[in-house]
C-alpha cells in the first residue's frame, strides 16, 4: 500500500510541478510583455466598461480617446485592464467608464462566478488579472477554473508576443451598431437578463461591483487620473422599468460617487438612433459623443 | 455524481484511504462503510430514489432467504415472481409508463377513437435498468440453484449498490460479484496500479473522444435536414465514437476504481469495432449485457437449440428486449430489430461462432480479408447507431435518406482534423493492445518505466488540453 501511495503521490506530484512550471512561465512571460503595453501618445482619454459605453462612446468623435470598452465587463475586469494600463501610460489624464442601474447588479458576479458564463471571460483576460483576483476567482468557481484551464492558459500564452493592440484580447472598441431594433421584446429581454435570475427573482445589488468600483476610485487618484462614471442614455421605456430597489440604490451613490457621475440616462436620441432595447446604435453614438464632448468642454472651462 | 467530475476527484481517494486504513479491521465495516458510500454516490445526484434501491435490495434478500428455506417448486415459483414483479414493476413504471400510455393512445386515434389518459411527469432515476438486472440475476439464480442466497445483508446491501457501477454498471452478477464481498480483500499493488490506468484510459475515451465528438454529433443530428449526405455520415460516424467513448470509457473507470477497493468486475467492452462480424461485435459490446439477455432470456426460450422458426423467434426478442431496454422508444426497438437481422444471415450460415480470437492475432496489421470485414462490420453497426441517436423513427429515415443522396460524394461541411486525429490514437493505442483488458495495460509490454510515465503524461495532457465539453454519460438515461 505504501509503494502504491507513494507512487500516485510521485505521479501527481510531478505533473502538479509541471503544470504549474507551464503556466507560471507562460503568465510570466505574458504579464511581462502584458505590463508593457503603450497606448498612442495623443490618447489621453479611456473610454471602458461593458457594452453600454462600447456601443454609445464613439472614440472617432471625442478628441483623443480610445475606446476599450468589451461587452459584460466586470468592474474586476475593468479595474485589472486599468491597472495596467494606467501604470505605463502616464499620458492619459480621464477614464470615462460606464456605470448604469444593471451594473449594480449581482447579475454581473455570474461573468466571474458561474462556470457557463466564465468560459471566454476568463481566457480573455487571463494575461491581466493580478495576484489578488486570480485567489478570489479560485475561491468562488475552482471548477469553472479547473475546466477552463486549456483557454486560460491559451489566452495567457497568445500575449507573450502581443504587439498591435488589437492582440490583446482584453482591450476592446468601440463597436458601430448598425441594428435598428428597439422594440419592446428586445427592452424586456434586457430588463429580465439585468435584474430578473431565471425571469423571476430579482438579483441583490452586487457588493462586488462596488468593492472594485471602489478600488477603480483609489486607482485613478493614485494615478492622478480623472475618473467618470458615466450613466449611458437609456430608453425611457426601459428607464422606467428598472426596479426601483436599483435607481434608489443608485441615487444613493450620489454621496459617495456624485463628484465622479456623469448620469445621462435621460438623454433623448431620436427613435432611430436604438440599436435594441438599452444601447445606441451608431448614429445614436455619433449625437451623444458629441454631446459628451461639449459637456466636458464645458466642465473644463 | 459523475466519474467525471471535481466531486468525485475528491470523493474517490477520500473513500479509498478510508477503507482501507480505517475500516479494514472488519470485514463488514468496510462492506458497512462501502455501502454508506454508494448511498452517498447515488445520493449526490437526488436522495429520494436511494429508496427505491433499498426497496429493491430488501426484497432481493428476503426473496433470497425464502428460497433457501423453500423447497417446494409452487412456493419458489411465487417468490421468484414477487422479485421478477417487484423489480421489473419499478422499471416498467419509471421507464415505460409514458412510452406504454403514448402508444395506446396512438394506437387508439389511428383506429378512430381518440382517448386522452393522464400522463406522469416522471423523473427517471439514474441507473435503474442496470441494478434492477443485477439484483433480478441474484434471485434467479438462488432460483436455479445455481447460487447460495446470502444472511449477510450488509453483503448484499453492498452488491447492489457499490458505487464503481451502480448506475452503468457493467451489469454484475452475484456468482461473480457477491462472493467478492464475503471474503476479506486484500491489497493488490499490482491490481491497483493496473486499475488506476484503466481509470485513465477511461478518461481519455470519455472526455477527450466522447464529449469532443458529442459537440458535432449534437449540431448534427439537431440540424440534420440542412447537411450533406457526407456531413450526415460524419454525423452517424462520430456518434458511433461517442457513444463507444462514452460507455466503454464508464465502465473502464467503474472496473478501474473497483480494482483499487480489491474487486474484480467482469469485463464490459473489448475492443469491439475491431470486430469482423456482428456477432463478435456483440460478445464484444456491452458485454455484460449481452451475456444477462443471453443466460436469462436467450437459453432459457431455447437459444438455438430448437427448430428453426423458434430460433429466429428468440433471436428477435432478444434484440428486441435489448433495444427496448435501452430506453422507451420504437428508435430503440428498430435498432435492436436491425442488428437481428444483421446476426440472423450468421447463425443460420453457422458463422456466428467463427471469429472468437483476437484479430491478427501475432501480427501488427490485419490482412485484407480481415480488414475489410472489420470495416463492414463497423459501417453495418454505425447504420444502426443512427437509428439509437435520432429522436424518432421519422427522423431517422430522413437522416438515412439525407445521408444516401448524391451529396454524400460532396465534402463534408465539418472534418475536424484534430478531433480525427485524437480518435485515430484511440484505435492506434486499442489495436496494439487488443489482446488486453485495456489499451494502457502496458505491463510486460517491454516499455521502461519511464517510457510508460511519459505516456501516462501525455494521456493526462490530452485529457486537459483537448478536453470536450462535459456532458453527462449518456448510458446514464438507460
Amino acid at each position: 500500500m505504501k509503494g502504491f501511495l507513494y507512487k500516485i503521490f510521485k505521479f501527481f506530484l510531478i505533473l502538479l510541478i509541471t503544470v504549474s512550471a507551464a503556466f507560471g512561465i507562460t503568465y510570466m512571460l505574458s504579464y511581462r510583455n502584458v505590463s508593457n503595453i503603450k497606448l498612442d501618445k495623443d490618447t489621453h482619454i479611456l473610454i471602458c466598461g461593458d457594452s453600454h459605453t462600447k456601443t454609445a462612446l464613439n472614440d472617432s468623435i471625442i478628441p483623443n480617446s480610445l475606446n476599450i470598452a468589451h461587452s459584460s465587463e466586470h468592474y474586476l475586469y475593468s479595474y485589472n485592464v486599468l491597472r495596467v494600463l494606467l501604470a505605463n501610460n502616464p499620458q492619459i489624464t480621464t477614464v470615462l467608464l460606464g456605470m448604469s442601474y444593471h451594473n449594480l447588479s449581482t447579475f454581473y458576479d455570474d461573468y466571474i462566478f458561474d462556470q457557463a458564463m466564465t468560459q471566454y471571460m476568463y481566457p480573455r483576460y487571463a494575461a491581466v488579472l493580478d495576484i489578488n483576483s486570480i485567489p478570489l476567482i479560485l475561491n468562488h468557481n475552482f471548477e469553472g477554473f479547473t475546466t477552463d484551464f486549456k483557454d486560460i492558459y491559451h489566452g495567457a500564452y497568445r500575449h507573450i508576443n502581443s504587439r498591435k493592440l488589437d492582440d490583446y484580447s482584453f482591450i476592446g472598441w468601440f463597436y458601430k451598431s448598425k441594428r435598428n431594433n428597439k422594440n419592446d421584446s428586445t427592452i424586456n429581454d434586457a430588463l429580465e437578463k439585468h435584474y430578473y435570475r431565471s425571469g423571476q427573482d430579482l438579483y441583490s445589488i452586487s457588493e462586488f461591483q462596488l468593492i472594485y468600483l471602489r478600488k477603480i476610485m483609489k486607482l485613478c487618484i493614485y494615478q492622478d487620473v480623472k475618473l467618470k462614471l458615466i450613466n449611458c442614455p437609456l430608453s425611457t421605456e426601459y428607464h422606467s422599468q428598472v426596479p426601483t430597489e436599483f435607481l434608489e440604490y443608485y441615487d444613493n451613490l450620489n454621496s459617495e460617487f456624485g463628484q465622479f457621475i456623469l448620469d445621462y440616462h435621460d438623454f433623448t436620441v431620436p427613435e432611430n438612433c436604438w440599436g435594441d432595447g438599452d444601447h445606441l446604435n451608431l448614429s445614436g453614438s455619433m449625437i451623444f459623443s458629441e454631446f459628451v464632448v461639449r459637456e466636458m468642454a464645458s466642465q473644463s472651462r | 455524481m459523475l466519474f467525471n467530475s471535481l466531486e468525485f476527484a475528491i470523493f474517490l481517494p477520500i473513500v479509498f484511504l478510508l477503507y482501507w486504513f480505517v475500516f479494514n479491521a472488519r470485514l463488514k465495516m468496510q462492506n458497512a462503510f462501502l455501502v454508506l458510500a454508494s448511498y452517498f454516490f447515488y445520493g449526490w445526484w437526488d436522495w429520494r430514489f436511494l429508496s427505491l434501491i433499498f426497496f429493491s435490495s430488501l426484497v432481493d434478500y428476503t426473496v433470497g432467504l425464502g428460497l433457501k428455506h423453500k423447497e417446494g417448486k409452487a412456493a419458489r415459483k411465487l417468490l421468484l415472481f414477487v422479485s421478477i414483479c417487484v423489480n421489473i414493476g419499478f422499471l416498467g413504471f419509471f421507464k415505460y409508463y409514458n412510452f406504454f400510455v403514448d402508444s395506446f393512445v396512438d394506437a387508439f386515434t389511428f383506429l378512430g377513437q381518440p382517448i386522452n389518459p393522464g400522463m406522469l411527469s416522471i423523473l427517471l432515476p439514474v441507473g435503474i435498468s442496470f441494478y434492477t438486472f443485477q439484483t433480478l440475476s441474484y434471485t434467479i439464480d438462488i432460483y436455479r440453484r445455481k447460487l447460495q442466497p446470502t444472511e449477510d445483508v450488509i453483503a448484499f446491501f453492498a452488491f447492489v449498490s457499490f458505487f464503481p457501477q451502480l448506475v452503468a454498471g457493467p451489469i454484475e452478477r452475484a456468482t461473480n460479484l457477491l462472493p467478492q464481498f464475503l471474503q476479506k480483500r486484500a491489497f493488490d499493488q499490482a491490481n491497483a496500479i493496473d486499475g488506476m490506468r484503466q481509470i485513465l484510459w477511461g478518461l481519455f475515451k470519455k472526455i477527450v473522444i466522447a464529449d469532443n465528438c458529442a459537440g458535432y454529433v449534437n449540431e448534427i443530428f439537431t440540424n440534420y435536414q440542412d447537411q450533406s449526405g457526407s456531413t450526415l455520415f460524419i454525423g452517424a460516424f462520430f456518434f458511433a465514437l461517442q457513444i463507444y467513448g462514452d460507455f466503454s470509457g464508464y465502465s473502464d473507470i467503474a472496473i478501474g476504481t473497483a480494482r483499487l477497493f480489491g474487486f474484480k468486475l467482469m469485463q464490459n467492452f473489448a475492443f469491439p469495432y475491431f470486430s469482423r462480424d456482428i456477432a463478435e461485435f456483440w460478445r464484444r459490446w456491452h458485454i455484460s449485457l449481452t451475456s444477462w439477455f443471453r443466460d436469462y432470456l436467450y437459453i432459457p426460450m431455447g437459444g438455438s437449440r430448437v427448430a428453426k422458426p423458434k430460433v429466429v423467434r428468440n433471436i428477435f426478442i432478444v434484440f428486441i428486449v435489448s433495444g427496448f431496454w435501452h430506453g422507451a422508444n420504437w428508435t430503440f426497438i428498430f435498432w435492436g430489430l436491425l442488428h437481428a437481422c444483421y446476426f440472423l444471415p450468421l447463425l443460420f450460415l453457422h458463422r456466428n461462432r467463427k471469429n472468437l480470437d483476437v484479430i491478427a492475432k501475432g501480427r501488427y496489421f490485419p490482412n485484407f480479408r480481415e480488414l475489410a470485414s472489420m470495416i463492414v462490420t463497423f459501417l453495418l453497426v454505425v447504420f444502426a447507431w443512427i437509428f439509437f441517436r435520432a429522436e424518432n423513427l421519422s427522423q431517422a429515415f430522413e437522416y438515412v435518406g439525407g445521408l444516401f443522396s448524391m451529396s454524400f460524394f460532396s465534402l463534408p461541411e465539418v472534418l475536424p482534423v484534430e478531433l480525427l486525429i485524437l480518435i485515430l490514437i484511440m484505435f492506434v493505442a486499442e489495436w496494439l493492445q487488443r489482446d488486453k483488458k485495456h489499451a494502457l495495460q502496458l505491463d510486460g509490454a517491454g516499455i521502461p518505466g519511464w517510457g510508460r510515465w511519459l505516456i501516462y503524461y501525455a494521456v493526462v495532457f490530452c485529457i486537459i488540453w483537448f478536453r470536450g465539453e462535459q456532458q453527462e454519460f449518456i448510458y446514464f438515461q438507460f
